[in-house]
């Protein structure tokens, strides 16, 4: 390191007069706490300037000295701290429409309160949205067991005006009992036929009959003008026990039969399997 | 003479950091006059000098503790917190003749620098005038009084950063001889 050329180079003096760029100051920081030579020449400089200063002073109006110190009266010195000025003597802000440190202070809070509302907010209807639709799940639940109670209701209603309409069947003076009686296929089975002639509504009651195998299903008959015509599978209904409702009405009939069938049923019975046979 | 002061400025500095109002006040009157004198060349007015010098006496009594002798002397760390101020409000102050010659002139803005004639009568100001080569005194007002960085002058005035650097040496080597007692 050349210290005379360093001396020489101007940097001191625009030290001096405080005209050099941040980088250059810390430069010059550093020169001086190494080499004496340079912080004694540096003061030297500092010199000339505080005369230059010293001749260009000026007498102070009075007030002037009585307003600081009543403003010091109430100023507290800054503690050891390096917020308001650095270690450098003061600092001249670079251009004059420089943004206080505090605007971005406050805009940094007003940023972090803002997104904590919006948080709580969104949060909030967050939990407003699970209670609906928890609600709602409810709700739902609640219409699907209304839903399900009201067929039920439907249902025994069904049932009941079904038992009415049997009831009515069998009180009914145009209403015969027709007794099938079992064929030698089944000796042992009985089926009443409950027939109104006036309205051609059938019902049958089951009094004795084996189940039937599970490939087979039981079908009846009416015999109408010497031939069969079908009358629908028997399909047992739990909740009317033996009673069987037909929903083929049938006149001219002279007699009823059910045989055994394939599932599902037949066009024609199988005159083999016939199981209970009554004639009219 | 403030520079025979060192060690006496160094024991000022120490009480008026543990809060003494009287050091402070000795302190006021050794140094009051020639931050005044420094601040008024900058702004160009008493009146604004005088608010300026008000802003600077708190901050020194409020900031002393970031005084480092190591980097200078107390008076040299003063000198520049009154510069910093008085650079500060002359910006200001620019800020808003520029204004008001906008409105006045329609469009018409005056780029001006402010040189050391405000106040040719005064004795120091007449050494700096007629005692500085052209070059020099450019520098110093430049500077010293208007606050740009070497950088700065040479970008403004289109001459090379090693020239701006060679003209201030020469102006502060000529700061000593002007102002020799």
């Amino acid at each position: 390191m050349d210290i005379e050329n360093y001396i020489s180079s101007g940097i001191l003096e625009g030290s001096a007069f405080d005209a050099l760029s941040t980088q250059e100051k810390r430069e010059v920081e550093c020169m001086t706490h190494i080499y004496p030579e340079i912080k004694q020449e540096l003061f030297r400089l500092h010199e000339n300037v505080e005369t230059m200063s010293k001749n260009l002073s000026l007498d102070v109006p009075d007030n002037v000295k009585k307003k600081i110190f009543a403003r010091i009266e109430n100023e507290p010195q800054a503690v050891n701290d390096s917020s308001h000025l650095k270690n450098e003597p003061g600092s001249i802000s670079s251009s004059p429409k420089i943004i206080p440190i505090n605007y971005w202070k406050w805009l940094a809070a007003a940023s972090v309160i803002l997104l904590i509302g919006i948080s709580a907010l969104f949060f909030n209807s967050q939990q407003s949205i699970t209670q609906i639709q928890n609600e709602l799940a409810i709700a739902n639940k609640n219409s699907e067991a209304i839903k399900k109670e009201s067929l039920e209701i439907k249902d025994q209603l069904a049932q009941i005006t079904k038992k009415n309409e049997i009831n009515s069947l069998l009180a009914d003076d145009a209403t015969q009992k027709i007794k099938m009686q079992g064929t030698e296929n089944s000796p042992n089975s009985l089926v009443n036929i409950y027939w109104n002639t006036e309205t051609k509504s059938v019902l049958l009651k089951v009094e004795k009959l084996p189940a039937p195998p599970s490939n087979k299903q039981y079908q009846l008959w009416a015999i109408v003008d010497g031939k069969p015509m079908d009358m629908g599978v028997l399909v047992i209904n739990p909740l009317l026990k033996n009673i069987l409702p037909i929903s083929v009405k049938v006149e001219n009939a002279k007699a009823f039969a059910i045989s055994l069938e394939r599932k599902g049923g037949s066009t024609v019975p199988d005159m083999t399997a016939i199981i209970v046979l009554g004639k009219v | 003479m403030i520079a025979s002061k060192t060690i006496s400025a160094s024991i000022l500095a120490e009480k008026v950091k543990e809060g003494d109002k009287e050091a402070f006040e000795e302190l006021y009157n050794s140094y009051s006059k020639a931050l005044y004198g420094i601040v008024c060349q900058i702004v160009r007015s008493e009146e604004a000098g005088q608010d300026v010098l008000q802003e600077v006496f708190v901050k020194i009594w409020k900031n002393i503790h970031t005084y480092n002798e190591e980097k200078g002397s107390l008076f040299t760390w003063m000198l520049n917190i009154a510069r910093h101020s008085a650079i500060d409000a002359l910006r200001k102050i620019k800020k808003e003749d520029y204004r008001e010659i906008r409105l006045d002139s329609g469009g018409v803005s005056i780029s001006h620098i402010h040189t050391t004639q405000f106040n040719v009568h005064h004795i120091g100001v007449k050494k700096l005038t007629e005692g500085l080569v052209a070059e020099q005194k450019e520098m110093v007002d430049y500077i010293y009084f208007n606050g740009y960085t070497q950088q700065e002058v040479s970008d403004k005035l289109g001459i090379p950063l090693g020239t701006v650097k060679t003209r201030t040496r020469s102006a502060v080597r000529a700061l000593r001889k002007l102002f020799a007692e």
